[in-house]
């Protein structure tokens, strides 16, 4: 379609100029960081790709970047087949329903610091139900010194939170199932689990596959709840990239590092991410939507 | 007045959907627009209402050039297949949009106006309904009503009706005409049913290829098509094209097989050409014609279609269809003698699918 | 070989309206079946009463005799191919059609020697290895066709509009598909339609519905010659049977200024009844010059279908329509007169078809 005139580009600007404020402008300024060595008052040095090597010979980020990865793998291998299991356990298009995905839904509005703070009053020593729940089965819970107990917290808090959203993607995508492919398994003699494997799973292709990217771009980058719970602890069980960065940048003054630590920890996301995408959408390759 | 297309191109996506496409139209006409699915009806009808505009050319109506007009200038109406309403309206204020849109009309006569279009289409009981609340052809009457209440100069129709059940199909059909009748608008209908043209328009226009390859009164389109595609667009069966070498004025179509050519007024030089007959021109033992060319034949499969039965034959390496117009029950690979109307044969050059001479029958009339 | 039976099957839905009742209907095995009607008719639902995805409120499904209402489609062994082509999309062409096979702990050796075969009727050997999500609408459909055929111990095979996604240009492929799957397996098959086409065409038994009830149940040739319901005069046939209102005066039956005489008793049992008259335009005769019995009518309009023209005709009070070659020469207002072939004439007493001998007077 030809462009009758240029009046849409005016629409389009002050969106546009926002965006140049919050985010290129700030995104080239830490490419420059990256490439320095800056301090305060001090005018910068060119440093070339020094602090790339820095940052990636730095077994703080390396064990932090381990640690990153198998939390986000963790992630997504508890609450995928949870956020699916209770989508299905869901009453189809009732009232039910509706009250149930509100119930569910009520995590996803609560904001990430207050999400660290209700967790961390949970699991207070002297005041939570957690501590007292475990005291009472013998096992003596303590989240602030016991490695373990951080770790596996810090997971549950996350699938508390998190998988509300994908029992939510998957509602959808499977009232977007027509009945027609249910019974025709019937009528195939498929048994629940063969159902669930040859019409459900296919079929939620797509709404998975938004639910796995989210969650992975989003885990890889947690920060907030994390903080409020154990601020890392106990030790670096659970210092994750997103405090190392915070730590260098805000902490230290250490900005070329930090700056180059940012670009690593984007260009990453966006590989893995690329690569999620790459292998979600063509699990079935020339498939054809419908 | 009237309407006029000048040397129309248009390319979508790549593809040259239009070339150098004129049409002259004149008020009052029905106009079906014959093609296949994919020739660029839509796009046609899409440049008629100012949707989109042509890569070059231009489109002149009542003598004025309307080319670079926006849509919302243009006195046009438009129905689609998918029955378009405006859902959170009811039926009465969707026929009386246009009307509130455009026109300086008291709404004293806009009630008038939108309630004697509802009586027309036979909708008058349910103009407090809404969209969603009606069938389908119900649905259609209303986006109908709405193209014809606005009293436009030129009514666009894409197919309205597809997705139709038959039976409505025959109803509309018949009400389309008589409402076209009464108004001296120019309506444009595209479709790929050659009986919506036959039972509605004035006048065809077969769409090929881009281009207009004939136009002009119905009955005259049908009966004698100017090329191998408008005999196979605007006939239901697709017409039957069978190769045939021509000699001393006899088409031998297989050894087994002579058509006698001294019905056709032109002698033919000897050659090889394409010989045309529709269905309902081969008959079936027990139909009514005898005195034609008779074969055995093999039937593939017999269909019943209205009250009419078609029957896909096979004779050696041929294939064709024949029409008989009762009820007939046919096993699958049964074996029956046909008869083809001399009288009723179009030749065509092999080559570029030309007619080169119409069928006797076809003067007749 | 399954006889499937309904007998005084009812539906009703929660808010009191009833989708299908007086449901009486056999179908003996084998049989290639339809049932058409307009949308809402009921048929959708009637289909599923018998393939068991929705339990009546009334009445019993039998198969063999045996009352399987409770029964679900798995159990009856019925196969059911629907309005949109169901595959199992990330399986191949042959795993989908073994599907059926497999599921039910079928020896592989069965298995690889019935899809091929199955392919072979399907036309669908050259694709038994190719990913069955790119596949046509038309090829994705013989799929699930061929996954009820597939199996051996099918009751029946019952199709919902299947060929409402096809290509125009390839539904007589499939039509002809479905004939030999016919003939070859003799597999009692039912197909819902609203198109009369498709159900004349393919079934040797079609049963008319409308409003939920079946109207008449017959051959095509039936269905046509003797519809024992206007709706079914109306519905079969392009274009449909000439209905008049009629009234009853002693022993006459009159429609505008049209009358017949019937025999006493005829009249006495309908006496009272809403009359129509109806007569298919195809047996309206034409001729030029007046005949005995004949109505002088005016030709008010003329329609072409490319093989036939259809007249619209006023005569003694009446708006009709007759069927007449392509070759007669009308013109709009010109008289003709026509008559009502006495045999094809179908008199209606409440919507029901009345036998009679006759004779006839236009006064």
């Amino acid at each position: 379609m030809s462009i009758r005139n240029n009046r849409a580009w005016l629409f389009v600007l002050p969106a546009l100029l926002v965006m140049a404020l919050n985010a290129f402008i700030p995104f080239i300024t830490v490419i420059n960081y990256s490439l320095q060595d800056i301090l305060p008052g001090l005018p910068a040095i060119d440093v070339g790709l020094e602090n790339f090597q820095t940052v990636l010979k730095d077994d703080l980020f390396r064990n932090a970047f381990v640690r990153q990865l198998g939390f986000s793998f963790l992630i997504l291998l508890i609450e995928v087949p949870l956020g699916v299991a209770i989508a299905l356990a869901l009453p189809k298009k009732s009232w039910r329903a509706t009250v149930s995905l509100i119930v569910l839904g009520l995590p996803l509005l609560i904001p990430w610091n207050v999400v660290g703070i209700i967790w961390r009053v949970f699991t207070r020593s002297d005041l939570g139900i957690v501590p007292l729940f475990f005291n009472a089965l013998g096992y003596d819970y303590n989240v602030a010194l016991n490695p373990v107990d951080a770790y596996w917290t810090v997971v549950i808090m996350d699938v508390w939170h998190w998988t509300p959203l994908i029992v939510l993607l998957c509602y959808a995508g499977l009232n977007a199932i027509p009945d027609a492919f249910y019974q025709a398994a019937e009528i195939d003699g498929a048994s629940s689990w063969r159902t669930f494997l040859y019409v459900t799973l296919p079929r939620l292709r797509s709404v998975l596959t938004i639910g796995i990217l989210l969650r992975f771009m989003d885990s890889f980058r947690i920060y907030t709840e994390v903080f409020l719970l154990t601020g890392g602890g106990p030790g670096t069980t659970t210092t994750f990239l997103s405090d190392v960065l915070v730590r260098k940048a805000v902490g230290g003054f250490e900005f070329g590092y930090a700056a180059a630590l940012s670009l690593i920890y984007f260009f990453v996301i966006l590989v893995i991410s690329y690569a999620f995408f790459l292998v979600l959408t063509n699990v079935s390759s020339g498939s054809r939507t419908r | 007045m009237g309407l006029e297309l000048k040397n129309i191109s248009k390319t979508s996506q790549g593809f040259e959907t239009l070339k150098n496409l004129d049409l002259t139209i004149d008020d009052g006409s029905f106009v079906a627009v014959i093609a296949p699915t994919g020739a660029g009806k839509t796009t046609l009808l899409r440049l008629l209402a100012g949707l989109e505009k042509p890569d070059q050319g231009q489109i002149i109506v009542d003598g004025q050039d309307v080319t670079q007009v926006h849509v919302r200038h243009r006195n046009i109406a438009m129905v689609y297949q998918e029955f378009i309403n405006y859902p959170t309206l009811t039926v009465y204020d969707n026929i009386a949009s246009p009307l509130r849109v455009h026109r300086k009309l008291s709404n004293k006569d806009i009630d008038h106006r939108v309630r004697a279009t509802a009586e027309q289409l036979r909708i008058s009981d349910l103009l407090k309904r809404l969209p969603h609340e009606l069938s389908g052809g119900q649905q259609q009457r209303v986006a109908i009503g709405r193209a014809l209440a606005k009293d436009a100069h030129l009514i666009l129709l894409d197919e309205p009706l597809g997705n139709l059940d038959y039976k409505l199909r025959e109803d509309l059909r018949i009400e389309l005409k008589n409402l076209a009748h009464e108004r001296n608008a120019i309506f444009v209908y595209a479709t790929t049913e050659p009986v919506d043209a036959l039972m509605m328009a004035s006048h065809v226009a077969v769409l090929h290829e881009g281009k207009i390859l004939q136009y002009g009164p119905m009955e005259e389109v049908y009966k004698k098509p100017n090329h191998i595609k408008s005999g196979e667009y605007f006939s239901d069966p697709p017409m039957n094209f069978l190769p045939c070498q021509v000699q001393d004025g006899i088409a031998m179509i297989a050894p087994d097989f002579h058509i006698s050519l001294r019905d056709l007024n032109t002698d033919l030089a000897p050659g090889a050409y394409v010989l045309g007959i529709r269905a309902h021109h081969i008959a079936i033992k027990g139909d009514r014609l005898q005195n034609g060319v008779t074969i055995e034949a093999l039937v593939e499969l017999s269909e019943i279609v209205g009250s009419d039965t078609t029957m896909h034959l096979s004779h050696h390496n041929l294939k064709f269809i024949a029409l008989s117009q009762q009820f007939r029950h046919f096993d699958l690979d049964e074996n029956v003698t046909v008869s083809f109307d001399p009288t009723q044969i179009h030749i065509f050059n092999n080559q570029n699918g030309d007619v080169v001479s119409h069928a006797a029958g076809a003067r007749h009339s | 070989m399954t006889t499937i039976e309904l007998v005084d099957v009812a539906h009703m839905y929660s808010s009191g309206q009833y989708a299908v009742k007086n449901i009486n209907l056999k179908w003996e095995p084998g049989v290639s079946s339809a049932l058409l009607g307009p949308s809402g008719c009921g048929k959708t639902t009637l289909l599923k009463i018998i393939s068991g995805l929705l339990r009546p409120t009334h009445g019993r499904v039998l198969l063999n005799g045996e009352e399987v209402n409770h029964k679900t489609p798995k159990e009856r062994n019925i196969a059911q191919v629907f309005q949109f082509p169901v595959v199992y999309e990330t399986l191949n062409v042959y795993d989908n059609l073994a599907f059926p096979l497999r599921n039910r702990h079928v020896p592989e050796t069965v298995v690889r020697r019935r899809i091929p075969e199955i392919a072979e009727l399907l036309g669908l050997t050259d694709k038994l290895k190719h990913n069955s999500a790119g596949l046509s609408a038309s090829d994705k459909q013989l799929i699930s066709l061929g996954r009820g055929v597939v199996r051996d111990d099918l009751a029946a095979i019952l199709l919902d509009e299947p060929l409402t996604v096809i290509d125009p240009h390839q539904k007589w492929h499939l039509r002809r598909r479905l004939k030999l799957l016919h003939h070859r397996f003799k597999i009692t098959m039912i197909y819902v339609t609203h198109d009369q086409h498709e159900a004349l065409t393919f079934a040797d038994q079609v049963t008319v519905m409308n409003n939920g009830s079946a109207l008449q149940t017959g051959s095509p040739q039936d269905l046509h010659s003797k519809p024992q319901a206007p709706f079914v005069g109306y519905f079969i046939g392009s274009p449909g049977m000439n209905l008049f209102d009629a009234a009853l005066t002693g022993n006459q039956i009159s429609a505008g200024r049209y009358s017949l005489n019937l025999p006493q008793d005829t009249a006495k049992a309908i006496a009272g009844q809403s009359l129509k008259i109806g007569i298919r335009p195809e047996f309206v005769e034409i001729h030029a010059a007046e005949q005995p019995h004949s109505i002088p009518s005016t030709v008010k309009e003329i329609y072409l279908t490319g093989s036939s023209k259809i007249l619209d005709l006023y005569g003694a009070d009446l708006h009709f329509k007759a069927r007449i070659p392509d070759t007669t020469t009308l013109h709009v207002g010109d008289t003709v007169w026509a008559s009502f072939a006495r045999q094809w004439l179908m008199i209606y007493a409440d919507d029901e078809a009345v036998n009679l001998p006759l004779e006839e007077t236009v006064r």
